[in-house]
C-alpha cells in the first residue's frame, strides 16, 4: 500500500462556509473535475468549492482517500480479493447516513465527476425506496406535493400496469 | 429532490427492477416523466434481464371458422401442494387484436403472431396467400403501429422468407426487416430482396443492397443488437445441419453462423431432420434447439454454440417439441410438447441447476384448439411509447364490456 509521503504534493480544497482542507494530490485526483483543473493547470493552490458545505466535503475526501490508497482494479489482474472485500465493507459503512447527507454527497459527487461515489450513492438510494409505495417514497425524498399525477394520469399508470406487471 | 439532474434521476432508477419501477411512476408527475424516457428503457436494459411472461395466444373463434380477433392471454403461474408448477392462462383475454372487416363473405382472413422483441409482439394478416398487413403491437399501452404496405409480395406460408424487429442503440430506433424471396420466370433463379423500415418515421419501406446468403424461416430472434434467423431447410447445402443468418441491426448488415455440430446420438424419436429445429429466446441469448439430439445450444459473444443443456434421458411422447424459452432469471427452461397422436400438449419445465426436468400443469385452453404459448419479453420498452411523434397509432377501444377487454384493430 502506498502511503502518502511528506513530499507528496498537496491540494487545498475549500468549501463554501471557507473551512479548507489539504489532501494530498493522489486523493485530490480520485476527482475527475479536479484532475482536469490540474491537467489544464488552472488550479492555483486553493481550490475553492462554492457549492459543497464543509461536513459534505469532508466526508467526500474521506471516501477519496481511502479509494486513492486502494489498488486499482485496472493495475494487476490478480488483485487480492482481500483488498476488494475491504472496499466493499468500507463502501457499506460509509453509506450509513441520513437522507438529506446522501443528497448533498451525490450532488457533490456529481460537480466534481467522482464516478464511483456517484454509482454508491445512486445505489443507496435505490435501495432504500425499494419495495416502498409512492407515498413513503415521497415523504423519503421530501418530494413536492404539486408534482403529484392528476386522477386521470394516475388511472392511466396503473392501468398500464395491469398487463404483465401484476 | 427536485434540483437532482436528470442524468443522476436516470442512473438510480435503473438500478431497480421492472415490477416496481412501472409501480414508482406514481410518485409524481416528474417521475412518471422520467420512467418514460426513452433512455432510461436503454440502461434499464443493460443493466437487468426481466423474466418474461407467459402468454397464451388464440384465434377467436377457432379455425376453421373465420377468426374475428387474435386473444392474448396472461398466464399465471402456482405451485401444488406436491410442488408442481402450474399454468393457468387468464379467462379474459388482457388483449384481443381484431381482424381487418372483410370485403366479401368468400373472401380470407389469417392473423399471425410472428415474433416479439423488447416489449413489442409483431404479427401478420394475410389473405392466404400474401401478406396484407403488418403491425407491431404494444400491449400495455394498447397501441398498434401499423407498418406501410410492403411494395413486394411477402408470401404468408414463410416456408422461404421471414421478417423480425430489433432495437439500433445508435440511433434509439426500432427497425423491422423483412427479407423477402422474389419470384422470377425461372423458379431456378432466386432473387432475395431485403426491405427496412424504421419504426415511427415517416418514411416507407427502404430497400438495402445487403441481402444473406440463404433465404431466411421461423421467427427473429433479437440479441445483442442482431436479429437472428435460421436459414431456410429447402436451400441448405445438406440436410444434416442448417445455417443461422445474423442481421446487425446497427450496421444493416448480414452475418452467417456456422450449424451447430450436435454430440449426443439422436434419440428414437421420430424427427429425424433438422426442418423441426428452431431457435428461441433464452434470456436474451440466441438459443439454438435441436429435436433430433433434444440439446440445446446458445451462441456465446464469439459467435460460436456451446452447448446450454439437453433434455436426454427423458421420455417424452412421441411429437414436436418446442423450447418456449426461460422462465425465470435462474434460466429454468419452459418446454412444450406436441404428441403426434393429437393427444393433449404437455408442458415441462427443465431445472438448469438441478438438470432435472419436470412436467407440469396447465390448465385451460382445452376449447381452444389452435392455441400457441410464448414468452413475452418484459422491458421497460413495453411502458415507453415507442413510436410518439407518429400519428400513425390508433388506439381504439372496441369493447367496453369488460375494462381489461381492449383491442387494437389491424
Amino acid at each position: 500500500m502506498s502511503t502518502s509521503s511528506s513530499s507528496s504534493k498537496k491540494i487545498v480544497l475549500k468549501s463554501a462556509d471557507n473551512e479548507t482542507f489539504e489532501i494530498d494530490e493522489i486523493v485530490a485526483l480520485e476527482s475527475q473535475a479536479i484532475k482536469n483543473m490540474i491537467e489544464d493547470e488552472c488550479a492555483d493552490n486553493v481550490i475553492p468549492l462554492g457549492n459543497i458545505d464543509s461536513k459534505t466535503l469532508s466526508k467526500i475526501i474521506e471516501y477519496c482517500k481511502k479509494h486513492a490508497e486502494s489498488p486499482k482494479k485496472d493495475d494487476n489482474a490478480d488483485i487480492d480479493e482481500k483488498a476488494v472485500e475491504d472496499l466493499k465493507s468500507f463502501d457499506a459503512e460509509f453509506a450509513k447516513v441520513d437522507m438529506p447527507l446522501i443528497q448533498d454527497i451525490l450532488m457533490a459527487a456529481n460537480f466534481l465527476n467522482i464516478d464511483n461515489l456517484i454509482g454508491l450513492m445512486c445505489r443507496t438510494i435505490a435501495d432504500r425506496i425499494k419495495g416502498k409505495t409512492p407515498e413513503e417514497i415521497r415523504k423519503i425524498l421530501n418530494i413536492n406535493k404539486n408534482d403529484l399525477l392528476s386522477p386521470e394520469q394516475e388511472a392511466k399508470a396503473r392501468e398500464e400496469n395491469s398487463w404483465a406487471f401484476d | 429532490m427536485e434540483d437532482i439532474p436528470s442524468n443522476i434521476m436516470l442512473d438510480i432508477l435503473s438500478r431497480i427492477r421492472l415490477k416496481p419501477l412501472v409501480r414508482l411512476q406514481r410518485v409524481s408527475k416528474l417521475w412518471r416523466k422520467y420512467i418514460n424516457d426513452f433512455y432510461l428503457a436503454v440502461m434499464h436494459g443493460e443493466r437487468f434481464i426481466e423474466e418474461p411472461t407467459p402468454i397464451m395466444l388464440h384465434l377467436n373463434p377457432p379455425p376453421p371458422k373465420r377468426p374475428r380477433s387474435l386473444c392474448f392471454h396472461v398466464i399465471d403461474q402456482s405451485r401444488t401442494t406436491n410442488n408442481t408448477l402450474v399454468f393457468r392462462p387468464k379467462k379474459v383475454p388482457d388483449f384481443e387484436i381484431m381482424c381487418k372487416k372483410l370485403l366479401s363473405k368468400s373472401s380470407i382472413t389469417n392473423i399471425e403472431f410472428l415474433g416479439s422483441c423488447h416489449g413489442l409482439i409483431y404479427v401478420s394478416e394475410d389473405d392466404g396467400e400474401v401478406v396484407t398487413t403488418l403491425a407491431v403491437i404494444h400491449p400495455i399501452k394498447k397501441q398498434c403501429y401499423k407498418l406501410p404496405t410492403l411494395p413486394i409480395p411477402f408470401y404468408a406460408s414463410q416456408i422461404q422468407e421471414s421478417c423480425g424487429i430489433g432495437f439500433d442503440s445508435s440511433t434509439n430506433t426500432i427497425k423491422m426487416v423483412c427479407v423477402v424471396l422474389l419470384r422470377g420466370d425461372r423458379p431456378a433463379v432466386k432473387k432475395l430482396c431485403t426491405m427496412v423500415h424504421v419504426l415511427g418515421t415517416n418514411k416507407s419501406w427502404q430497400e438495402i443492397p445487403q441481402v444473406p446468403s440463404y433465404p431466411i424461416v421461423g421467427e427473429g430472434i433479437f440479441a445483442n443488437g442482431c436479429l437472428h434467423w435460421l436459414a431456410s431447410y429447402h436451400d441448405s447445402p445438406t440436410k444434416d445441419e442448417r445455417h443461422v443468418v445474423s442481421f446487425d441491426v446497427k450496421k444493416e448488415e448480414f452475418g452467417l453462423i456456422n450449424p451447430v455440430k450436435t454430440v449426443s446420438y439422436p434419440t428414437k424419436r421420430e424427427f429425424n431432420s433438422c426442418l423441426c429445429d428452431h431457435l428461441g429466446n433464452l434470456n436474451g441469448q440466441v438459443g439454438y434447439f435441436c429435436n433430433r439430439t433434444t440439446e440445446v445450444w446458445v451462441l456465446d459473444h464469439k459467435k460460436e454454440w456451446v452447448l446450454h443443456c439437453n433434455f436426454e434421458g427423458h421420455d417424452f411422447p412421441y411429437g414436436y417439441l418446442k423450447v418456449l424459452g426461460c422462465l425465470n432469471k435462474e434460466g429454468d427452461i419452459f418446454i412444450n410438447c406436441t404428441p403426434s397422436d393429437i393427444g393433449k400438449d404437455l408442458f415441462y419445465v427443465y431445472n438448469l441447476r438441478s438438470r432435472v426436468l419436470h412436467e407440469a400443469d396447465f390448465v385451460g385452453g382445452e376449447d381452444e384448439s389452435e392455441t400457441n404459448i410464448v414468452m413475452f419479453p418484459n422491458s421497460l420498452f413495453s411502458i415507453h411509447d415507442i413510436i410518439t411523434n407518429n400519428n400513425s397509432i390508433k388506439k381504439t377501444c372496441l369493447r367496453k364490456k369488460n375494462v381489461v377487454v381492449t383491442g387494437t384493430k389491424l
